[in-house]
């Protein structure tokens, strides 16, 4: 039998009132207590219009600081009302289990102290931009990768298919304690780039719109003027594909002697 | 919930600017004033929103609750 507290984590989309679902709402407004960490005040406001006990997660950042201490804060704080036995929601930007690692760790934690824990999906960044930028993943394949991860470790990727590189507007930041990068680290992933793709290849800067009254950033720039551009934390960088896919004669030869 | 909010939230689930030449047509459409939702939008601000990857450096080892000794603004 499980404890009397119970932890579920939400999707709270992206756009303002359009993207929340009826399941997360319902968690939102019939918890005990809900933690928000929305990506923007006015949806934080949102956010707490619909419970008379939420709390914001906005002060456990603090720049200097490595955002796994914040992290960690944060699942403390979250499960102390947890094993109080208290119904406990917790409601993240876009989609909880997508890019965001204390959900997930939140749930795990939970589970194996044995409450009762799980979430629900929400509408996501990569959600939208598929839409805003008509692409079908499916159709030549689609790599992502979190910027940073993506420079410091030796990724093999395929430059006949999308790349899509999240957080570039902390390109480079090993630390975590950083809000921002400057152009000079964004200028090292450039030059990790440039090996595969040409310095003209049309990228994407791309951001969601997070509020009804507001259009997508959608940027089209030569990946050599990637580094001077203005970028924030909600900026993804998007390859599209440079080479034609390589058929692999082997394996379709292979499947015909099946 | 604030009325401003609330104004916001029914546009949201009500309409797409991208059914919409412009904002106003869109504004319109729900009668709610251009100079309202301006005001509001205006008085909007990032807030922090990061993640990070786990990696195998000991900033990531997993599921270590710390508080009590950190601060906190």
């Amino acid at each position: 039998m499980s404890k009397k507290g119970s932890l579920i984590n939400v999707g709270i989309g992206m756009t303002l009132g359009a993207h929340m679902t009826p399941i997360s709402r319902n968690y939102i407004e019939n918890a005990d207590v809900v933690f928000v960490a929305a990506s923007d005040s006015l949806i934080e406001q949102w956010v707490m219009s619909m419970n008379k006990d939420v709390r914001s997660l906005q002060g456990y950042y603090q720049e200097g600081m490595s955002r796994m201490i914040t992290y960690r804060n944060v699942i403390h704080d979250i499960m102390l009302e947890v094993r109080a036995g208290k119904k406990v929601c917790g409601a993240f930007y876009g989609h909880p289990g997508v890019f965001s690692w204390a959900p997930h760790e939140l749930i795990k934690i939970a589970q194996a102290e044995g409450y009762k824990a799980h979430m629900e999906p929400g509408v996501s960044a990569e959600d939208c931009l598929y839409v805003d930028l008509a692409l079908d993943p499916g159709k030549v394949g689609c790599a992502h990768f979190e910027a940073t991860q993506f420079m410091t470790n030796k990724r093999i990727y395929d430059s006949s298919a999308y790349l899509i590189l999240w957080q570039i507007g902390i390109a480079g930041d090993k630390t975590l304690t950083l809000f921002s990068t400057d152009a000079k680290h964004r200028q090292v992933l450039v030059d990790l780039l440039l090996q595969k793709y040409p310095k003209d290849h049309s990228v994407i800067l791309y951001e969601c719109a997070v509020l009804p009254t507001q259009s997508p950033r959608i940027d089209r720039i030569a990946l050599k003027d990637l580094a001077k551009q203005q970028v924030s934390l909600k900026t993804t960088l998007v390859l599209p594909p440079f080479e034609k896919r390589k058929t692999n004669e082997e394996i379709i030869k292979q499947l015909e002697m099946l | 919930m604030p009325n401003t909010i609330k104004l916001l939230e029914s546009i949201g689930q009500n309409a797409s600017l991208k059914e919409f030449d412009t904002l106003g047509q869109l504004l319109a459409q729900q009668n709610i004033s251009e100079a309202e939702i301006k005001a509001l939008v205006n008085s909007n601000t990032p807030l922090v929103c990061a993640w990070e990857p786990e990696d195998d450096d000991e900033n990531t080892n997993p599921s270590q609750e710390i508080r009590s000794d950190t601060v906190i603004n």
